[in-house]
């Protein structure tokens, strides 16, 4: 998936915390695409999801350090930390104020969606086993929460359902996955 | 807060799903619990193979020059602390607090440098003759992009990542050299058009964005501390 002209590694970002530009430069090329993805399916805006970007990369570039391997790989690691920046961007921009000049988002048809194969594309064998365990309503909010960024309030928007049942969903639905995962 | 809340709320936190007061209550917790940091960390893992389905979108190439001219930048250094404990406090310091932000907005050319490409944040595509500024806390995003017509007079105020702290009101004042802060309006309308006072040219005019009571300041003078400034530039 990634097109890494070199393997990306523990070692890229222990380089990049050490202000080594050109390592900094191949962790850029080879996780922009992914956390790119990412950001854009949250925000929905490509020009919120380029600065949710620029903000992660300058982050990455002064924090390099802060990683540590236990953290998981470093393409987790940084998608962790681009979903949390574009959840955060979303999350006040739609509580404070919504512009009233949306921007079009005709490019977003070039966008593969997968939201309907829900669990299908799950890579890891123990996540789509006990996703499997959930009823399917508590998959939907759980895969549509990390993938689109929507909170309470939109799944429950979305599912036409008071936010409380949502919660009671989540709730579930969490709790049948970490028993799931952790029982093996 | 049982074990159980605890486990449940982590798992929403990495979720995603938490919101405002109660995301932001959650982040304080997380501050001074490595426990519940660890919770959140092992939920993150749990969940991290849903990202694959996500497909990635190869970002468009200025998207590298403008990270490098990021990090080459020192860092934004017009911080206004915020949230700050509003009161007395903060009145008895808010003279000071506009002269430093004065002062402070000097060094937003770094943050704008770091913000090229901000023009395609405001719709329509920008008029010739028109200025802009990215007003922030010191982040490296701007909170607020505000984009003035000298010919209308109008200036338009695009939020980004603003936050207005509940049961108040976030209120912008332009600020011209020796003159005292003229408020331009409240934000509290998304849609509202504000307008330049007359006679004030907007080249290098400074704007600030102060917290205030519900509805804006009762002395139309500011009253809270100011939370974010910019220097409006030309647009290019």
């Amino acid at each position: 998936m990634l097109s890494a002209a070199r393997p990306l590694d523990a070692s890229t970002l222990a380089a990049v915390a050490r202000g080594d530009r050109a390592a900094f430069r191949a962790l850029y090329d080879a996780t922009a695409p992914k956390l790119f993805g990412i950001a854009l399916r949250i925000v929905q805006d490509r020009a919120l999801a380029e600065e949710v970007l620029q903000d992660v990369y300058l982050r990455v570039w002064r924090n390099a350090a802060s990683y540590a391997p236990e953290a998981g790989e470093p393409l987790a690691w940084l998608s962790t930390i681009a979903r949390y920046r574009a959840i955060d961007v979303k999350r006040q921009r739609r509580e404070v104020l919504v512009g009233p000049n949306e921007d079009g988002q005709d490019w977003l048809d070039g966008v593969p969606d997968e939201r309907n194969a829900e669990a299908a594309f799950v890579e890891s064998d123990g996540l789509r086993r006990c996703l499997g365990r959930l009823e399917d309503t508590q998959r939907a909010c759980v895969v549509l929460a990390y993938q689109d960024g929507l909170s309470r309030e939109e799944l429950a928007e979305r599912f036409g359902r008071p936010v409380n049942t949502i919660k009671t969903w989540l709730h579930r639905g969490l709790n049948t996955l970490r028993a799931c995962l952790d029982e093996t | 807060m049982s074990e159980d809340e605890r486990e449940i709320r982590a798992g929403e936190y990495a979720l995603g799903t938490l919101r405002g007061a109660e995301r932001a209550a959650f982040e304080r917790l997380l501050a001074g619990d490595p426990a519940l940091r660890e919770k959140v960390r092992l939920w993150a893992e749990r969940l991290a193979p849903l990202g694959a389905g996500i497909a990635p979108v190869v970002p468009p190439p200025e998207l590298w020059s403008r990270v490098e001219a990021a990090i080459a930048a020192p860092p934004a250094s017009a911080v206004l602390p915020f949230p700050d404990r509003m009161g007395l406090e903060a009145l008895r310091r808010s003279r000071a607090r506009w002269r430093a932000g004065a002062i402070g907005a000097g060094s937003l050319a770094a943050a704008l440098a770091l913000a090229f490409g901000l023009e395609r944040f405001l719709a329509p595509p920008a008029a010739q003759g028109t200025f802009i500024a990215a007003v922030n806390r010191g982040g490296d995003l701007p909170a607020l992009l505000i984009r003035v017509d000298p010919r209308s007079g109008t200036v338009q105020v695009r939020p980004v990542a603003a936050e207005t702290p509940q049961g108040h009101s976030l209120e912008l004042w332009s600020v011209a050299a020796g003159a005292a802060p003229r408020s331009l309006g409240t934000l509290d309308d998304p849609a509202a058009r504000h307008s330049l006072p007359q006679g004030v040219s907007p080249d290098g005019l400074t704007l600030a964005v102060s917290v205030e009571p519900k509805g804006g300041s009762p002395t139309g003078a500011p009253t809270g501390p100011v939370v974010y400034s910019g220097r409006l530039v030309r647009e290019p």
